[in-house]
């Protein structure tokens, strides 16, 4: 992934493992509920720089319907 | 006797049917396009550790998204959807500070994008035309949101237990940001479960994903 921040730009790249579970109504035809955990290890290089460092992210999602 | 044993055995054939089809379920996205839209609301939590020439630096993102979702038709197994903005907030805390918060401007805009009737994305360039200013950080649009908000099910009439995998290439950009993500997922279908006074099917899946 490569983005800009603060006008430095920096390449992310690395793995993700994860888990993830959706609830899925078949009779209203929509999904209900998600919810995932997610692990990324991988580097951080800001090339204009000649910076390079390790990078973990926790990831935590939910997505629900609100009545 | 005969009687007992022919409510016994019309008992089971109904037990027998009732069992099968509550069984074999079709997974297709079907959203309304009368009545109520569907309200999402979707948050993200993400703690990121970088390890800077030995010294250890926290930052914290955090995002949430509410929004309503609405069918403007089906035709060819394309769903087409009509997505509004209720609230949308991203704000990041890292040592230089606090950067972000409310986007006040995308509040009740709405764009189209498209999904299969398993809910593999079709089109997502209503979503990517969909831009914002982030406070202190920039131009984006919502193409990396929507881009997997709806989860991706098993194609065909199928049973609990029923397992399969997932491989996908996704491409993105923004105007803050360009990532390629290859997708690899094993997926079940455990059983059900109720969800939100709702019964629903409930699906598990352990990914592994690769950006670049």
């Amino acid at each position: 992934m490569k983005n800009e921040v603060q006008g430095m730009s920096m390449q992310t790249s690395g793995n993700f493992t994860g888990t993830s579970t959706v609830w899925f109504s078949p009779a209203a035809g929509y999904f209900v509920k998600s919810a995932s955990t997610t692990r990324m290890t991988g580097n951080v290089v800001m090339p204009n720089e000649g910076y390079s460092f390790p990078v973990v992210m926790d990831i935590v999602e939910t997505n629900e319907i609100r009545k | 006797m005969r009687k007992i044993t022919l409510f016994s055995a019309v008992l089971f054939i109904a037990f027998i049917s009732s069992a099968f089809s509550q069984k074999n379920v079709d997974f297709i996205y079907k959203y309304s396009s009368s009545g109520n839209p569907v309200k999402y609301f979707y948050t993200q939590n993400i703690h990121e550790t970088l390890d800077i020439q030995g010294q250890t630096m926290d930052v914290y993102v955090s995002s949430v998204l509410g929004c309503n979702v609405k069918s403007e038709g089906n035709q060819n197994n394309i769903v087409t959807l009509s997505i509004t903005i209720d609230t949308l907030a991203e704000v990041v805390d890292s040592p230089q500070g606090i950067m972000g918060g409310g986007i006040a401007e995308v509040e009740g805009k709405s764009f189209i994008m498209s999904i299969k009737g398993n809910g593999k994305l079709s089109d997502i360039s209503g979503a990517k035309n969909f831009t914002y200013s982030v406070p202190g950080q920039g131009q984006n649009n919502l193409s990396v949101t929507f881009t997997d908000f709806f989860p991706v099910l098993p194609e065909g009439k199928v049973n609990p237990g029923y397992t399969w995998t997932t491989a996908d290439t996704v491409s993105n950009e923004t105007g803050m940001s360009s990532q390629v993500t290859i997708l690899n997922a094993e997926n079940k279908f455990e059983g059900f479960e109720e969800a939100e006074g709702m019964n629903c099917a409930k699906i598990t899946s352990v990914t592994v994903e690769q950006v670049i």
